[in-house]
């Protein structure tokens, strides 16, 4: 019986030690930013790597080939390629993040630079990749160091997958809208966008809507949401309403190059798009 | 004959941020705020933590630009190592996801699936996780533990 309570007492310190850990591990890696732009011109650009935490975290970064798209039900995506062909702007081959791994001291930032090497004669346009950044607590941190009774042997990891986009010689973008329905489905409006990229840049941009009554009345507004169109996208948007409403309206969409988390000089310019479809209410 | 009890803690913790430049808007993050925890367990008696337990299941905010999509990739372990092994189950309905951070509210999801959603307005969601811990009956005393991996994507750029 005594043997039996000593475990007891054992197990539940080691729950204790297992649960205390987690005030030390509130916060992990922050990567910024979430999108970075190079070019023949200024070919190495650096993301900084914040350690909010209270403890050492340990880092690699990754380059895959990847880029958003939409699949069957409307939902976006992130399509990766492991082994892309040349047939696909894959930049993945040539970018190269420095340091590739690296220990982040708590409340440190650390930059890692990402330089391109293109091969000779590539030609113009844009290219992509994806920075899988994950971290984790240091496997010394994560240990603990008065583990006299059990160790917790706990090890979280978190992924954060972030774009990059080299651009060689003159880039173009544009939207070109190829349908676009709307209905309404009891407390929302459902919307479906099939959009296809002009140029040789991916579209990266803003949509906002606007339900518009009979006399001309804005009465809902959503967005403007972040938008990007790499090749082609049939992007489903769920607009909730806050009303109950009855009658004729118009859903107003609105599609421009706006965005206020990346830098407007990195965004690439194109015509607005705008276009209207009447809904019914019943 | 002494009982044998084990202590299953299973700290799902999953922690960070992912944020942009200051200057280039509302940083993103992901953070932990709460542990999936399986706490004292009997050796052989399965322990489920709900995904709507307030004080138990797993429990991450996500910020960032408000109204933008993202995907979400819970990469679950089968097994929680220690002295032993403790399976795990992950069923379809033991992820939660919603715009606010009441538990009770949230919309279950399989959360060994991606899930798409879209940032509230207010650039914050919440995204939950219970699950099922089998200790077999000859399960040894200590504490265990397993890695869990939490993927966020911005798919607007």
């Amino acid at each position: 019986m005594t043997r039996s309570l000593i475990r007891l007492v054992r197990a539940t310190l080691a729950a204790f030690a297992a649960v205390s850990l987690f005030p030390l591990l509130a916060d992990a890696i922050l990567v910024a930013p979430h999108a970075l732009y190079l070019s023949d011109r200024q070919p190495t650009g650096e993301i900084f790597l914040v350690n909010q935490g209270g403890q050492a975290e340990d880092v690699t970064i990754d380059v895959v080939f990847g880029y958003p798209e939409s699949d069957s039900t409307g939902e976006m995506q992130i399509r990766f390629d492991s082994t892309p062909g040349p047939d696909v702007p894959s930049a993945a081959g040539w970018l190269r993040a420095f340091p590739r791994r690296l220990r982040v001291p708590p409340g440190r930032r650390q930059a890692v630079r990402i330089q391109a090497t293109p091969p000779a004669g590539l030609p113009g346009g844009e290219y992509w990749a994806r920075l899988i950044v994950t971290s984790q607590p240091a496997r010394d941190a994560a240990l603990g160091e008065a583990d006299s009774v059990v160790r917790a042997g706990i090890v979280f990891e978190l992924r954060t997958v972030t774009s990059v986009a080299f651009r060689q010689g003159a880039v173009t973008t544009g939207l070109h809208l190829d349908s676009a329905s709307a209905r309404a489905n009891g407390d929302s409006v459902v919307t479906w966008l099939a959009l296809t990229r002009e140029g040789n840049a991916a579209f990266i941009g803003s949509v906002s809507f606007e339900l518009v009554n009979g006399a001309g009345e804005t009465v809902k507004r959503w967005g403007p949401s972040p938008i990007a169109v790499y090749y082609g996208v049939n992007r489903r948007f769920v607009l909730p309403l806050d009303a109950a409403r009855s009658g004729a309206f118009e859903l107003r969409i609105a599609i421009s190059t706006a965005r206020t988390d990346i830098p407007a000089n990195v965004v690439l310019p194109a015509a607005p798009l705008e276009h209207r479809i009447p809904v019914a209410f019943p | 004959m002494v009982a044998r009890r084990c202590v299953v803690t299973l700290a799902l913790l999953l922690c960070g941020q992912v944020p942009t430049l200051s200057a280039q808007g509302r940083p993103a993050s992901v953070r932990g705020q709460q542990d999936l925890n399986f706490g004292l367990m009997i050796a052989g008696v399965p322990t489920t933590i709900s995904r709507l337990d307030a004080a138990a299941a797993g429990q991450f905010e996500l910020r960032g630009v408000k109204d933008s999509p993202v995907t979400i990739q819970l990469t679950l372990p089968t097994v929680m190592t220690g002295p032993g092994t403790v399976p795990l189950e992950f069923r379809p309905n033991d992820g939660g996801h919603g715009p606010t951070a009441t538990i009770t509210a949230s919309q279950p999801f399989d959360p060994t699936l991606p899930l798409s959603v879209v940032l509230s307005s207010n650039g914050k969601y919440y995204v939950f996780l219970g699950g099922t811990a089998r200790p077999a009956p000859q399960t040894p005393s200590g504490t265990y533990g397993a890695t869990v991996s939490l993927t966020m994507t911005y798919v607007g750029n």
